[in-house]
């Protein structure tokens, strides 16, 4: 399957991907550590997003008396003629605006933070310096994942190869068990992105790997022993 | 002298059919009954892969077998502390393990009945056959792709997966584990140590006693009813499969509930489940009576409910 799109993973994350794609997408985001990576910059985009306020209120008065004279300006629509509803623009441009926006964002609290010295709070949108590997738990979900998917890789590799010796119908049904599981994977490795924190979720998340692993095990030694 | 000729012609074509048909039937299906001395202790590898497979355990040292033998050959062989058994289907037939049927022609199912001594580690493999296990007090190793698997009575320890056959226990053991993708699993009995999954098909524990407990499903619902050990821990996880529990009302155990994306519905005590900061997960945490026993469930979107009975 070729690399996934940036459309194609928005609608994923915004659950409008077309069904009859879906499993094939999952699919492939489990095995192309490219494409994952991508895919979990989105949705890590969308968390650090969702953690914005909806609006900030600059405090300077020039704004507010900019502001007053706006609200003063505003035409009085009336009642009965509707205004035209501008087309909005997809996801995933809105998206891509948002990380620009954010990017900036960040390196505005960088520059102000770094402009504030040594011995000031590090806080802010992306202020915060990388912890250790083992004291940070997305961390090391993301090692023991990173070992999941690999084994997963190479067990898939197997059955790939060798599944033309299950009789159709058992092949059909490994198949379209191994869709729910992926699916499974799927949905609880987008929750932690969310959640990066929820150490119940992320143990979810590897029992989900876990139970693809020993699926695609047993895939692989029924087609190996067929 | 027309007509005569037409009746006469039909009943010869009649007369062939049959007899066609009879000879391939008696072909296809012949009787075993074979016995050979074996080890009290020893282990037993059967492989059928249509048709059935039933193993009892007797107190005998000797392995007895009967039945009926369809396509394929029936070999069975004995050796110092192991033995073999089981029909070789022809070639050419591969394709047809799990349905019975390749490229139009018909495989026959042979039935195996067999009789093992009682402490007999028996391990059987079937493709769409059916397996039944009683009165085995050795391990059992038990795999079909699309067959049943029941078992009954005392095995050491026991394995049974299975990928679309429904999975039947009814064991006292120290340790089960059970593995499904589209079939049911129900569990009865006492086992120290259980553990089962499943992917859709559902997992149900009625009125068993488990020590430890780990029973876990993608899509399938979870449903366990009975006691709750003193002493025990029982871990229910789902994705997105209903987790039900019905435990007596006096129940005395430790509860850790979380559900991500469900509702969980709180029948044994009076406590409410607890809004997560992400205002859509919730959790439960209480200890019922004077606790003693960790029950500690997670489901991703399917609901949970706690009963009292």
């Amino acid at each position: 399957m070729p690399h996934v799109s940036d459309v194609v993973l928005n609608d994923l994350h915004d659950g409008t991907l077309d069904p009859g794609v879906l499993d094939g997408v999952q699919r492939h985001l489990l095995a192309c550590r490219a494409c994952r990576a991508r895919s979990d910059g989105q949705l890590d985009l969308r968390r650090r997003l969702g953690g914005l306020p909806r609006s900030v209120e600059p405090q300077s008065p020039l704004w507010r008396g900019i502001r007053a004279r706006i609200e003063a300006e505003r035409p009085v629509v009336a009642i009965d003629q509707a205004p035209v509803v501008a087309r909005r623009p997809p996801r995933w441009l809105l998206l891509a605006a948002a990380a620009v926006t954010l990017v900036v964002a960040s390196s505005a609290a960088t520059l102000l933070l770094v402009d504030g010295g040594p011995g000031r709070a590090r806080t802010g949108i992306g202020a915060f310096a990388p912890l250790p590997a083992s004291a940070d738990p997305a961390a090391r979900f993301a090692e023991a994942e990173a070992a999941y998917l690999a084994a997963a890789t190479e067990l898939m590799a197997v059955v790939e190869r060798e599944r033309r010796n299950l009789p159709p119908d058992v092949a059909e049904r490994a198949e379209r068990a191994l869709a729910l599981i992926d699916q499974a994977v799927w949905e609880t490795r987008a929750a932690l992105a969310s959640d990066p924190h929820n150490r119940a979720l992320a143990q979810m998340a590897l029992t989900a790997h876990e139970r693809r692993l020993e699926f695609l095990q047993r895939i692989a030694r029924w087609s190996t022993e067929s | 002298m027309r007509r005569s000729l037409i009746v006469l012609t039909a009943a010869l074509g009649l007369f062939f059919t049959l007899g066609s048909s009879f000879h391939r039937t008696a072909h296809a299906q012949q009787r075993v009954n074979q016995r050979q001395a074996a080890t009290a202790d020893g282990l037993l590898r059967i492989h059928n892969l249509v048709g059935s497979v039933r193993v009892v355990g007797w107190d005998r040292d000797t392995i007895a077998v009967s039945g009926t033998i369809g396509s394929g050959a029936f070999y069975f062989a004995v050796g110092k502390g192991s033995g073999k058994m089981g029909v070789e289907l022809p070639d050419g037939t591969a394709q047809a393990r799990a349905t019975g049927k390749t490229e139009g022609r018909d495989v026959t199912g042979s039935t195996l009945e067999v009789w093992v001594p009682r402490r007999t580690r028996v391990w059987v493999k079937t493709a769409s056959a059916s397996i039944t296990v009683d009165d085995v007090t050795g391990g059992v190793d038990l795999y079909s792709v699309g067959g049943s698997i029941r078992v009954s009575g005392a095995p050491q320890d026991l394995h049974a997966e299975s990928m679309d056959g429904a999975v039947e226990l009814d064991v006292t053991t120290a340790a089960a584990r059970i593995r499904s993708a589209g079939g049911a699993v129900t569990l009865r009995g006492a086992i120290e140590n259980a553990v089962a999954s499943s992917v859709s098909g559902s997992i149900t524990v009625v009125g068993a006693r488990l020590q430890r407990g780990r029973l876990e499903t993608v899509t399938g619902d979870v449903r366990y009813e009975g006691a709750v050990e003193r002493g025990s821990s029982l871990d229910f996880e789902s994705h997105a499969g209903t987790i039900t529990l019905v435990v007596p009302i006096d129940v005395s155990a430790d509860f850790d509930v979380t559900a991500f994306n469900g509702d969980i519905r709180n029948g044994i005590h009076r406590v409410l489940p607890r809004l997560g900061n992400d205002l859509r997960s919730k959790s439960l945490s209480f200890t019922a009576g004077d606790g003693g026993a960790q029950v500690t469930i997670r489901n991703f979107k399917g609901g949970i409910e706690l009963l009292g009975r």
